[in-house]
């Protein structure tokens, strides 16, 4: 049992266990979809949803799931979750399915969300177990938020599409390269801000 | 592990997989008849979207000429009273910048535009092992100004549907996406404009892909070349497979109900 309170568990989930600036896991996804703010605040929802929807599941099962065949019953839970989120969401919610489809499609096998899955929802009960999804989600969508803004401000020159300013962009910061030198920055920043202001240690340890 | 504990986790996993099981089995069967509906709906409005548009302007006089000159290449044009017939094929797309310049030629108002009527699909193909419809689209005296081909190629993750439309010569006037799942922030690009107007005025031996700038074939998405490659070779098969039909090389032209008649009607171009 964890015993962290409720709001502690949901704060940790976004600033001091953030999945991308802390953990440093689900990378790949961030690198790949944030080349537009849209993009990437859009792939934050559906995680948000999904993990949160996943360590709910997780936790109240938790007790009829043998140790030994843990992880393929996550894997199951994950994936089901998502096929049924897509499956009703091109049924009965056609106008989120064509913004949202795509990212959803793309969770299925996320470190993050296994993560907790493991480290969490396994071993806690329901309510804290929807808070520390809810609190990764949370904290992923606002490192995709972060890292989606600057390359898109960067890269094209634009804010969720609308022109800010208008000079000659920096394609780099569009490509995957410029995907991990955000990231570093970023990553670097926050880690700054730990270390000088709250006595925080940096990522990995 | 004894056996009795193999037994046990055995037991655990598949009446969990099998719940699982059921429960997405269930979903499925519940979404799935609205997902096609869906489909169908989606597929029926960029069909639409698709075909040319007769234009009628109610011109004034001393405009005709005026307007005349704002028409595109190949414009028809016929006085009757005050209002300006303009036969002209022009696309959606096109279509509201099209307006805006023939009124600010003179025209008092663009009375009507009627649009084509691509009727039932000629028959079906097999692009990338999809069933896949086919159009003759027909003018007002049925006459055939062009074909819609429904078309499919293998992308980075499925195969991507698209649309497109060409015309009576075989040179593409439009392409629509209908359905993909290409990385969001890479290949779906391909729903961008810039990339599908591409395709305009090309014919099929200008569908190639070339990375950096091109004039004359299919410029590639940066860090997607999979994507544009999909899209461009579902063009390209589409123009291919309309090429056989006009020629009548089709081993099986029609399983459409007018059978033969189709090959007649193409062979008259």
């Amino acid at each position: 049992m964890d015993t962290r309170s409720n709001y502690q568990i949901f704060m940790d989930g976004i600033i001091a266990d953030n999945t991308i600036f802390k953990l440093a896991i689900s990378l790949c996804p961030a690198i790949a979809v944030t080349s537009a703010l849209k993009n990437g605040v859009m792939m934050g929802v559906a995680v948000m949803f999904v993990q949160t929807m996943v360590n709910l599941t997780i936790s109240l099962m938790r007790n009829f799931i043998h140790p030994r065949i843990r992880i393929p019953i996550f894997m199951l839970v994950i994936s089901a979750w998502v096929t049924v989120t897509d499956l009703a969401m091109a049924a009965f919610a056609r106008d989120v399915y064509a913004e949202m489809g795509l990212y959803v499609q793309l969770i299925v096998a996320f470190a993050s969300i296994l993560a907790h899955a493991e480290t969490f929802a396994s071993k806690n009960t329901a309510i804290p177990s929807v808070v520390d999804g809810f609190g990764m989600g949370m904290g992923f969508l606002f490192a995709l938020s972060c890292i989606s803004f600057f390359r898109e401000l960067l890269g094209k020159g634009t804010v969720w599409g609308f022109e800010i300013v208008s000079f000659k962009p920096m394609l780099l910061m569009i490509l995957p390269a410029g995907g991990f030198l955000t990231v570093g920055v970023l990553m670097a920043f926050f880690n700054w801000i730990g270390m000088r202001f709250y006595g925080g240690k940096p990522a990995g340890h | 592990m004894n056996i009795k504990e193999i037994f046990k986790v055995t037991i655990n996993l598949v009446l969990i997989y099998a719940i699982g099981g059921a429960l997405l089995a269930w979903v499925y069967s519940v979404s799935a008849p609205i997902i096609y509906k869906n489909k169908q709906e989606d597929k029926a409005n960029a069909l639409k979207g698709m075909m040319p548009i007769h234009l009628v302007a109610n011109s004034p006089e001393g405009a005709v000429e005026a307007i005349k000159a704002v028409l595109p290449e190949g414009a028809e044009v016929s006085l009757e009273g005050n209002k300006l017939d303009v036969e002209v094929d022009v696309y959606k797309k096109d279509k509201k910048k099209l307006l805006k310049m023939i009124k600010k030629a003179g025209a008092l108002g663009v009375e009507q535009y009627s649009d084509f009527d691509p009727g039932k699909p000629k028959g079906t193909w097999e692009p990338s092992h999809k069933h896949a419809e086919y159009f003759e689209v027909k003018g007002r005296d049925g006459e055939i100004v062009g074909y819609i081909v429904e078309s499919y190629h293998k992308g980075y993750a499925g195969s991507p549907g698209i649309y497109v439309a060409m015309d009576k010569d075989l040179v593409v006037q439009k392409i629509e996406i209908l359905s993909h799942g290409e990385t969001p922030g890479l290949g779906d690009e391909i729903e961008k404009n810039w990339f599908k107007d591409q395709f305009r005025g090309k014919k099929l031996d200008q569908m190639e892909v070339v990375k950096g700038e091109t004039e004359d074939k299919i410029q590639a998405i940066t860090g997607a070349t999979i994507s544009t490659r999909a899209i461009t070779y579902g063009v390209r098969d589409a123009v291919e497979h309309m090429r056989k039909y006009k020629a009548g090389e089709l081993s099986k032209p029609d399983q459409a109900s007018e059978g033969t008649e189709a090959e007649e009607g193409s062979s008259g171009h």
